[in-house]
């Protein structure tokens, strides 16, 4: 780092890497495996794989179109693709959408928390105190959020690391037969609810215009998204070999598993500290939503900086938390279905539409 | 002093020494008024001109007085010289004097321990530095003490603490400007660096916030550091002091400034990052290995001393299935007299122990054990016996209090002792929900400050390939080839290729 | 601006009064384990052994070594108490009332189910446990055919029943099951838990100053109780599962006159599910273990191999006969597939299975069966004393 006193923000690839590691990873070991295990049952840890398709296409258009307009975020190239109005409309889409995923983060951490932890806190307390945290570090800007998930990320990667040591020993290697007993086809169904996650890249496009070395993100993002791969992989399969029929009875299979662990009688129940470290991935993927929604947003109202609306963003994303989802099930019921169909539509493909339309518009 | 007229000078003196001795005189007399501790001696140079040398008593070295100025420009003989130029080529057996014409700088000259000599019909005066203070001797750092490595640490003198550091690098570029800062007390700061490795913004920056100060008086380093730092409002040090000459010079290798203030044994060094206010001196010192193990075990008593009680308050009262089922009906019987939460026990051994630290500090060495033993085992163990807090407590608390003492830097420490008491009011509200939320905003605010422009978490936050090697672990020398980064522009490499020895390298 | 900060500072500060899943120490009940019972009438009694910490002796004026002693222990009593209710939730909130603490579910180990109680089912009732974020899943599983509420009532000496039943679990000569382990075996076929009965009381001492001990298995059809199994079958079973880590074997051999005792070192089964050309299915049981001797009351020279030969084949002929009996008793009799073949059938042959997966039920009592057994005597032991 060189000496810096007028605070330009810039961040490296590497660092644009793991935040991206860790804002997409956390939430994706939570409950997404039971759902994946409802529709694809022991070959749901396949999912992810086939799921890792959206996530090459929308890291490919994004890291496109961001060497097409180095300087820009979606929200702004997007109207220079497809014209004002339909550039408006589409952003507000975006918008909209990625506010609902943020709600739906908040949610889960809320939720997360108050199920396993702290049932008689209120949700307002769990919910304000974080926002009050992420809103300090959003503000501070994007180096900040960079530094936060650089210093995280290794801590969080280390956690499951252990996670998955101290599964060993109860693991069933018998559990994960047979291995597409029923073919490809469930694990392709079980990949329908994760491809959100992967289609969740897209979020890269905010912090392109911040990066110093735009020629490696390539490489970093698809790192990234191999590592995102492997951990939900390796995260489902010691699930399943640990627990192994049952998982399809838990709302989070890798929280139980994590109960389940037992070394030697003193190291047992241990997921309070399993708890502490997922909040620690948690605050960086709601950072990073609430960073592309607040500077999102000051851009789709052609704001000059983006931090007078950081309160009044997360204030609106905790009260809609709080209003919006009642309870686990209809959480669930909408993740199977917006989130399922609407997710990919919006972060996957319509971006790939707009790097077509530029592709045209440019020229070979 | 009046403060808000901060600006206009006092014009009073501001005029030229006059010829006539006699009005010289009695101007100094006005300025030096009710200040029983001036000496005016007047004396007739070679027994013919009216002189008089002005001094405050118990500054001058009265020996060195007399032998190379008064006695030499007594004595009679048949010289020549007829003015003040002269006298002190030829006659003045003193290293330093300087020649001043202007009131102001006589009055500043005399105010630091120099010794004016006028002379009738003479509009220059000398100002002879014969300083003669009792000053302390060079001792060990009390504050940082080493097994292996060198004793000597910073006295109150300046001249002695930049002497101490140019014998350790005898460089010319070992560069030098001094600063005298605050009205009153007119105080030497000085900063150093070596031109060629410290950059050169930083050198500038450093110079200019020095230079912004304006303050009555500056009597120890942390009126300065708390003047110059990034982040005035942070609880966190962003600027390193120390006793230790050695440890200036590493820095100075490094590429960092450091400064020095006359009359503090503390020497300040920026930039500084949370990783370089982590490491001791001795980390260098002892075998790698040792060195490596030493900081490993001191990042994991960091950790404790931040946490430890509100961990265990947080397991007491929140999650009670963590502990093993046999370590839980042990504790919930030795718990079971208490009559607090957990919390309120907490915080009443918390207070109590940082008061017996303070006060063991604070006291004569004779009593300052007197107060350990009474507090530690008379109200320890009355403590325990009457019900108010549970053994267990006790052994946090004590063991909290030893990790705290592993933190190489004092004022680290200190932030990390007070940062306790928030997270223990957390783990008790919010579990270890809360010990998670206090430590993201404390890392949140962490990644925010900046000392000198360098980001506080360098090393860790960016990351960087090379500081890798002195970061978690101590790398060998031999490996160390590059300097910190902040500085890797200006010269990236500190020491010749392969160093690493082995027979291959020759010798023997 | 700051005062807007300092007011913002102030309300936060407010929410830090909260405390709301605060539970102390001393406010809260340990259960240590958990006893289901079903009355006549239908309800459900539950009964918790709780930890209750002693209170410390004499605190005023006592022995000068009163106030260490009293930190150092952790002497607690034992104490059960009981519930009663249409379900286990509704019981328990009976149970609440006669407990002055709150009940921590946290440090559960055992679950005890009377026998009748079994009969009638099991999913239903481990529904509560899985529900409940803060019970332990590795809380171990018991069946038996008193009251559960007496087990836990045991005055053992030293340990608390649930305690002795923790470690009787981890010695895993007999079965052990968890409550994960439990739900797997519903999931994928039908389960085996430990039925545990009283170690008969000395003569002289009250009818309840003894220990639980795990004394037979109790076997699952569904998920419903339908017989027991005693502990030499139970061995059976567990050489099936490939469960077996330490064990003991001893062997009469006909032509030397007299026990050889083995001690087990390694054992390893497999099942191989095999489906013939005919369409008829076939289950072969590999079993691989080698032994060391440890006792010798025969004629035998084991210094000849040839001798070492008629033990091996003893061995082998003995574990044969544990394993079919074991076999005829579960699954012809009892008709429960505690072994897991449906699960071996479904990992080899998943599209068969996934045919023939509803009519089960009737392919696995006709299932033949093939051992395959093969003993290696591996040491004599240190010397003799013949």
């Amino acid at each position: 780092m060189e000496i810096n006193l007028n605070r330009s923000e810039k961040i490296s690839s590497f660092q644009l890497g793991i935040l991206i590691y860790a804002a997409i990873a956390v939430t994706a070991i939570l409950y997404l495996p039971a759902s994946s295990y409802s529709s694809a049952e022991r070959d749901f840890w396949f999912s992810p794989i086939i799921s890792s398709l959206f996530g090459i296409l929308t890291i490919f258009s994004v890291t496109k179109l961001g060497s097409y307009y180095p300087h820009d975020t979606l929200i702004q190239y997007s109207g220079k693709i497809i014209g004002k109005i339909a550039g408006k409309i589409w952003g507000a889409l975006f918008l909209i959408y990625t506010l609902s995923i943020a709600i739906q983060v908040t949610w889960q951490y809320g939720e997360f928390v108050n199920a396993y932890f702290l049932p008689r806190t209120p949700r307002v307390v769990v919910l304000g105190s974080m926002a009050f945290i992420c809103a300090y570090a959003i503000r501070q800007g994007v180096e900040v959020i960079a530094r936060l998930a650089q210093i995280l990320t290794p801590i969080i990667i280390l956690a499951f690391i252990f996670v998955f040591i101290l599964l060993l020993p109860d693991v069933d290697l018998n559990h994960i037969q047979p291995i597409f007993g029923n073919g490809l086809l469930p694990a392709i169904k079980g990949s329908f609810f994760s491809n959100l996650w992967f289609g969740e890249f897209i979020v890269l496009a905010f912090f392109l215009p911040s990066l110093k070395d735009q020629k490696n993100i390539k490489k970093w993002s698809f790192i990234s998204l191999l590592l995102v791969t492997m951990t939900m992989v390796l995260m489902n399969i010691i699930a399943l070999l640990a627990l192994g029929n049952s998982t399809g009875e838990l709302n989070a299979p890798l929280i139980n598993a994590v109960q389940y662990i037992d070394i030697g009688n003193f190291l047992s129940h241990i997921e309070a500290v399993v708890m502490a470290f997922w909040i620690a991935g948690a605050f960086i993927k709601i950072n990073v939503f609430y960073y592309v929604l607040t500077v999102g947003t000051s851009q789709w109202l052609n704001l000059t900086d983006y931090r007078p609306i950081v309160i009044p963003i997360l204030f609106l994303n905790v009260l809609l938390a709080i209003w919006f989802v009642p309870n686990v099930s209809a959480y669930q019921v909408f993740m199977h279905t917006i989130d399922g169909i609407v997710g990919p539509i919006i972060y996957t493909f319509l971006p790939l539409f707009l790097l077509f339309i530029a592709f045209i518009r440019k020229g070979w | 002093m009046p403060f808000r007229r901060s600006n206009q000078k006092n014009s009073l003196h501001s005029n030229q020494l006059s010829s006539d001795l006699s009005k010289n005189i009695h101007t100094f007399k006005n300025a030096f008024e009710d200040c029983s501790d001036i000496v005016y001696r007047p004396f007739l140079i070679n027994g013919e001109r009216k002189a008089m040398m002005i001094y405050f008593v118990g500054m001058v070295d009265f020996a060195e007085l007399d032998t190379n100025v008064l006695s030499r420009l007594m004595e009679k003989n048949e010289s020549k010289e007829r003015n003040v130029t002269q006298w002190i080529q030829e006659k003045l057996s003193v290293a330093k004097v300087t020649e001043v014409t202007l009131i102001d700088e006589c009055i500043q000259e005399i105010s630091t321990g120099s010794t004016l000599l006028l002379v009738d019909q003479e509009q220059i005066g000398a100002a002879i530095q014969l300083v003669g203070y009792e000053k302390r001797s060079i001792e060990e750092p009390s504050s940082e003490q080493v097994v292996k490595g060198p004793r000597d640490g910073f006295t109150e003198t300046i001249s002695v603490n930049v002497a101490l550091i140019r014998r350790r690098i005898k460089d010319p570029n070992l560069k030098m400007k001094t600063l005298k800062i605050g009205r009153s007390s007119q105080t030497d700061v000085s900063m150093m660096y070596i031109k060629d490795l410290a950059n050169e913004t930083l050198v500038e920056e450093v110079y200019n916030r020095l230079k912004r100060i304006d303050i009555d008086g500056v009597i120890e380093t942390q009126y300065i550091e708390e003047l110059i730092e990034d982040h005035p409002t942070s609880p966190f040090p962003q600027i390193l002091s120390t006793e230790r000459p050695d440890t200036c010079a590493a820095s100075l290798l490094e590429g960092r400034v450091i400064m020095l203030v006359d009359g503090s044994p503390f020497v300040m060094i920026a930039p500084t990052t949370l990783l370089s206010l982590l490491q001791s001196s001795e980390d260098y010192y002892q075998r790698y290995v040792l060195g490596s193990a030493i900081r490993l075990l001191r990042f994991l008593y960091v950790g404790i001393s931040l946490l430890l009680p509100s961990l265990y308050v947080a397991v007491l009262s929140y999650h009670q299935e963590m502990l093993p089922t046999k370590l839980i009906i042990s504790i919930s019987t030795s718990r079971e007299i208490v009559p607090f939460p957990a919390i309120v026990e907490a915080l009443i051994m918390e207070v109590t122990f940082e008061a017996l630290r303070e006060a063991g500090v604070r006291l004569p060495k004779q009593i300052g054990s007197a107060v350990s033993i009474a507090g530690a085992l008379v109200i320890g163990q009355a403590a325990i016996q009457a019900g108010i807090v549970s053994p267990p407590m006790v052994m946090v608390v004590a063991l909290t209090g030893i990790a705290s003492f592993t933190i190489p830097r004092y004022n680290l420490g200190a932030t990390f002792r007070l940062l306790r008491f928030p997270m223990i009011v957390l783990a008790g509200t919010l579990g270890i929900l809360g010990i998670m939320l206090g430590l993201l905003l404390i890392l949140t605010h962490l990644c925010t400050l900046r000392s000198f422009g360098v980001p506080y978490l360098s090393g860790m936050a960016p990351m960087q390939k090379t500081s890798m090697k002195d970061f978690l672990i101590r790398a060998p020398w031999w490996m160390q080839s590059t300097r910190p980064h902040f500085t890797g522009k200006y010269n990236k490499f500190r020491q010749g290729p392969n160093q690493k020895p082995g027979p291959q390298q020759g010798g023997d | 601006m700051t005062t807007i900060r300092i007011v913002f500072i102030l309300m936060s500060c407010l929410l830090l009064t909260g405390c709301w899943d605060r539970n102390e120490l001393n406010e809260i009940a340990l259960v240590r384990g958990i006893g289901i019972d079903i009355l006549n009438n239908g309800q459900i009694e539950v009964s918790v052994e709780i930890s209750v910490p002693k209170a410390p002796s004499g605190s005023g004026g006592g022995g000068e070594s009163d106030g260490m002693a009293q930190g150092s222990g952790g002497i607690t009593l034992p104490t059960v108490r009981t519930g009663r209710g249409v379900t286990i939730p509704d019981a328990l909130e009976k149970l609440q009332e006669v407990i002055p603490r709150k009940i921590f579910w946290g440090h559960t180990e055992v679950i005890i189910i009377n026998e009748n109680l079994a009969k009638t089912g099991l999913r239903d009732k481990m529904d509560y446990f899985m529900r409940n974020p803060r019970f332990r899943l590795h809380a171990f599983v018991f069946v038996t055919k008193g009251k559960a509420k007496d087990m836990l009532g045991l005055e053992t000496s030293l340990y608390s029943p649930s305690e002795v039943l923790t470690d009787f679990s981890e010695e895993k000569v007999m079965l052990h099951v968890t409550l994960i382990n439990l739900l797997d075996m519903l999931n994928s076929g039908d389960a085996a838990i430990p039925m545990i009965k009283k170690v008969p009381p000395q003569k002289k001492s009250k009818p309840t100053q003894t220990i639980p001990f795990i004394k037979s298995s109790a076997v699952f059809k569904n998920d419903k109780m339908v017989g027991t199994i005693s502990d030499k079958l139970t061995r059976g079973v567990k050489w099936i599962q490939n469960d077996i880590e330490e064990t003991q074997v001893t062997v009469n051999s006909k032509k030397g006159e007299g026990y050889i005792s083995m001690t087990l070192l390694r054992a390893e089964t497999k099942l191989e599910p095999v489906i013939k050309k005919d369409g008829k299915w076939k289950m072969i049981i590999k079993a691989r273990t080698d032994d060391d001797i440890i006792l010798n009351e025969s004629h035998l020279n084991l210094k000849d191999p040839q001798n070492i030969k008629i033990v091996k084949k003893a061995l082998e002929k003995k574990l044969t006969a544990r394993l079919q009996h074991a076999l005829d008793k579960v699954q012809k009799d009892y008709k429960a597939d505690v072994f897991g073949f449906g699960e071996a059938f479904h990992r080899k042959y998943p599209k068969q299975w996934k045919e023939s997966k509803d009519h089960w039920d009737e392919i696995y009592p006709n299932l033949e069966v093939e051992l395959d057994i093969h003993a290696n005597v591996l040491r004599t032991g240190a010397g003799s004393a013949h």
